[in-house]
């Protein structure tokens, strides 16, 4: 179970992003973290959560792209470097 | 008379009974068979007056005052009825010679009833000084002649007429009834009695005090599905005829409840009795045509109305409304004939309130040469049918549509409103009110100054949670229901807050009131359905929804969210229950969005034949659901997806915009910008035309610094966003240029400034990273703050020998724990204990 702070997200986030998210985009893209064993998904939902903006087609895409970049470990680094998640905004 | 002369008389008035009376026979034969073979009744305008009060009057006396030339003259045409033989041909020619009758005052008061008094007295009548009071100058009506002078001046000068709630009975029924009786009416103590307050109108005067007293003392009133029934227009029936018509047994029929309503009143037991058993009402076409309206016509009539071949005619079924019976049948079969109807133009406008109008008036609308002005077109509809041709020229030219805050007030919905009133409503002073101009829109014209102003002042606006409600929607409502509304005790439980939306204005109180005390929100499966969007539905209805069985089906359980208060009981069993949901490959699109299409649309978009092709599998998503068959067909069908920079663009998301827009998106000249090409993303689908022009015309994207931003999670946010952004006072400073990456569009300035703050607090702002403008300020400092308690570096030398921010302050929350031992939740724990 995901435990969400949403003031802290409202806080955090413009309208806009939290607008336009959809739902059912945003639960594919999730079920394809976990997928992907990624732990530390409310990290990512809590600080990155425009990265669910994206269409799921092509979250997926940046995603392959950027773990060829990391060797298949793109997701170890995030975790140890949140940083490296700006690159999906390219 | 003798006995043969009797039988020849009888004889000859066989079918005519109603002549003969105990005057006919105080005449003699002779005179009798005179007035019976006088020609004059041949003459049209004479047919009328043989009537049995005729044989006061002598053969030649009639004939003298039938053959009088005052009648050639048209004012006095109408004063020809039998009234008349109460008088002689030279009281006549007194009478109708008077000088008052130039008075403009006394103009209307000669009528026929004006025969019942003599000339001396109608004089007496005329000249008397009461009329130069105001207050008593409307009850000179053609009534008055019931009474005498001496009656008139007593029931004037009574003394009840000071006491405030008597003064609106002194209304001209009032002579129908002597002073004595007037005052025995008035001092009755049934009037002491809460149910029968409202009772006392001027149309008490019909009855003697008797009938009254016998009516209220009946028991039906202490039955409370009688007690709506106590209305004035009772006293159009006597006791006897209202017992009768309650107890009839045509009450206990279904069909037939919600016909109990006191207008009801103005039929006998009988007449009621025949309009209900019509056996027009079996046929389906007019079973919703059986409401309280129905009162205001005869049998007769109504059957002739609802056997009109008319109504076999499609177009003219659906005005078949309750309100048809204000209407003959000759009106409605002039209305529904005119040829104005198969002009394309008007034929939208062919509904039910049409019925307000005749023809002419109709047609002199339709003819008006307002019409062909561009800027008037849309307001051709149905709504005009409330007001005449005339009001409507009126309202077109009234000059205020030049000013250009209110032009946009010019819409249909202003018929509902006379010229005055339009006028007086623009003119209001609290428009000039910041917090009242927004209010100024359209569905203003269903409200009147007063009620405006009513509802503009009440107190509760100053409340802040109620402040959110004053919205422009809230005009449908009478001020009285707003205020049941507003003082309902549930809002001021928090948990309530939520539903005090403009929502609410879709709804009357008692349904608001039904719906919250509703035991269903005690169920947690039902708990999240309790929004605002359920103020669109009624109680029964929501209960009806809630309690279906298909709810236990799992494949069903996750549609049971908020948006199903769109759809109707049958709509949604229908939906449920097709037969497509049994196919693997669309279960995955039963998702509460379904709550948005109708079942044909959805039974066409599932089984059309695009989704055979490769590339268009990928888009039979659930958000499809917002777009009907024909929608998606023409976006499916478009050229562009021929050219390659537009394929990837093809995915579900596509679903959130018109055809139209996609259309123009794609036509969009900036694709060919080498600089936009990378933004041709589907998020792009998030933005509509004018945003997307916005965004790609600021002319920030001229700067160097900011070109690396131009990547498709632009369309994340509005311009108005990303512009705040580029113009932050931040990307002057070098230690900050770092931070412009495209990730930053989505974060609140807020949180970035704080960010910011932070960092130059402790002297490393130099080294922000957008990751720990991602942190809550508040998180961020007190991650700083362990990390120097606990004698750790903030700072690092990277590989090129620059310094870098620890990897502790960029590390996931998981990555904290596992890897340096830190548990942020304990951390916080223990770091609010240090501030404290």
């Amino acid at each position: 179970m995901i435990d969400l702070d949403m003031k802290e997200i409202k806080d955090k986030f413009e309208e806009s992003v939290i607008n336009n998210i959809d739902k059912q985009n945003a639960h594919k893209i999730l079920s394809f973290l976990v997928n992907e064993k990624c732990d530390f998904i409310e990290d990512i939902i809590s600080d990155y959560l425009d990265l669910f903006t994206f269409d799921y087609e092509e979250f997926v895409n940046k995603y392959t792209k950027l773990n060829e970049k990391y060797n298949g470990e793109f997701l170890k680094e995030a975790r140890a470097n949140m940083d490296l998640l700006e690159e999906f905004y390219y | 008379m003798n006995e043969v002369e009797e039988e020849k008389i009888r004889e000859r008035l066989k079918d005519k009974q109603d002549l003969i009376n105990e005057a006919m026979w105080l005449r003699k034969f002779e005179d009798v068979e005179k007035i019976l073979n006088m020609p004059e009744w041949n003459d049209e305008k004479n047919k009328g007056l043989l009537t049995s009060r005729i044989w006061i009057r002598k053969a030649e006396e009639i004939r003298k005052i039938l053959n009088m030339p005052e009648w050639n003259d048209e004012k006095y045409k109408s004063l020809l009825t039998p009234n008349i033989w109460a008088r002689t041909e030279k009281e006549i020619r007194k009478i109708l010679n008077m000088p008052e009758w130039n008075d403009e005052k006394n103009k209307g008061l000669l009528t026929s009833s004006i025969w019942i008094r003599r000339a001396e007295e109608i004089r007496e009548i005329l000249n008397m000084p009461e009329w130069s009071n105001e207050k008593y100058r409307s009850l000179l009506t053609p009534t008055i002649w019931f009474r005498d002078e001496e009656e008139i001046r007593k029931i004037l000068n009574m003394p009840e007429w000071n006491d405030e709630k008597y003064k609106s009975l002194l209304k001209p029924t009032v002579w129908g009834r002597n002073e004595k009786e007037i005052r025995k009416i008035l001092n009755m103590p049934e009037w002491g009695d809460e149910r029968y307050k409202g009772l006392q109108t001027s149309s008490i005067w019909m009855k003697k005090a008797e009938e009254i007293s016998e009516i209220m003392n009946m028991p039906e009133w202490s039955n409370e599905k009688y007690k709506s029934l106590l209305t004035p227009t009772i006293w159009f029936r006597n006791a006897e005829e209202i017992g009768e018509i309650l107890n009839m047994p045509e009450w206990r029929d279904e069909r037939y409840k919600g016909l109990l309503t006191s207008s009801m009143w103005r039929n006998n037991a009988e007449e009621i009795r025949e309009i209900l058993n019509i056996p027009e009402w079996n046929e389906e076409r007019n079973k919703g045509l059986l409401t309280p309206s129905i009162w205001i016509k005869s049998a007769e009539e109504i059957r002739e109305i609802l056997n009109m071949p008319e109504w076999n005619e499609e177009r003219n079924k659906s005005l078949l409304t309750p309100n048809i019976f204000i209407k003959n049948a000759e009106g409605i079969k002039e209305i529904l004939n005119m040829p104005e109807w198969s002009d394309a133009r008007y034929r939208g406008l062919l509904t039910s309130n049409i019925w307000n109008r005749n023809a002419e008036g109709i047609r002199e609308i339709l003819n008006m040469p307002e019409w062909s002005n561009e800027k008037y077109k849309s307001l051709l509809t149905p709504t005009i049918w409330s007001r005449k041709a005339e009001e409507i020229q009126k309202i077109l030219n009234m000059p205020e549509w030049n000013d250009e805050k209110y032009k946009s007030l010019l819409t249909p919905t202003i018929w509902f409103r006379s010229v005055e009133e339009i006028r007086k409503i623009l003119n209001m002073p609290e428009w000039k009110d910041e917090k009242y101009k927004s209010l100024l829109t359209p569905t203003i014209w269903y409200r009147n100054v007063e009620e405006i102003r009513e509802i503009l002042s009440m107190p509760e606006w100053k409340d802040e949670k109620y402040k959110r409600l004053l919205t422009p929607n809230i005009w449908s409502r009478k001020a009285e229901e707003i205020q049941k509304i507003l003082e309902m005790p549930e809002w001021k439980d928090k948990k309530n807050k939520g539903l005090l939306t403009a929502t609410i204005w879709t709804g009357k109180a008692e349904e608001i009131q039904k719906i919250l005390e509703m035991p269903e929100w005690k169920d947690e499966r039902y708990k999240s359905l309790l929004t605002s969007t359920i103020w669109t539905r009624k109680a029964e209805k929501i209960q009806e929804i809630l309690n279906m069985p298909e709810w236990n089906e799992e494949r069903f359980q996750g549609l049971l969210t908020s948006n199903i208060w769109r759809k109707k009981v049958e709509e949604i069993r229908e939906i449920l229950n097709m037969p497509e949901w049994s196919d693997e490959k669309y279960k995955s699109l039963l998702t509460p969005t379904i709550w948005y299409g109708k079942v044909e649309e959805i039974q066409g978009i599932l089984n059309m034949p695009e989704w055979n092709e490769e590339r268009f599998q990928g888009l039979l998503r659930s958000n499809i659901w917002r777009r009907n068959v024909e929608e998606i067909q023409e976006i499916l069908r478009m050229p562009e997806w021929e050219e390659k920079r537009f394929q990837g663009l093809l995915t579900a998301t596509i679903w959130t915009r018109k055809a139209e827009e996609i259309q123009k998106i794609l036509e969009m000249p900036e694709w060919e910008d080498e600089r936009f090409q990378g933004l041709l993303t589907p998020n792009v689908w998030a933005r509509n035309v004018e945003e997307i022009q916005e965004i790609l015309d600021m002319p920030e994207w001229e700067d160097e610094r900011f070109q690396g931003l131009l990547t498709s999670n632009i369309w994340s946010n509005n311009a108005d966003v990303i512009r705040e952004k580029l113009n932050l006072e931040y990307w002057k400073d070098d230690r900050y240029v770092h931070l412009l990456k495209p990730g930053i569009f989505g974060l609140k300035m807020d949180n970035i400034k704080k960010g910011i703050e932070v960092l130059e607090r402790y002297g490393i702002s130099e080294c922000v990273t957008n990751r720990c403008l991602r942190r809550k300020a508040d998180d961020l400092e007190m991650l700083i703050k362990y990390m120097l308690k606990n004698g750790m570096s903030l700072l690092v030398t990277k590989q090129n020998g620059s310094k870098g921010l620890a990897p502790i302050l960029s590390a996931s929350t998981k990555e904290l724990k596992e890897n340096h031992g830190i548990d942020i939740k304990k951390v916080k724990k223990e770091m609010e204990g240090v501030d404290r």
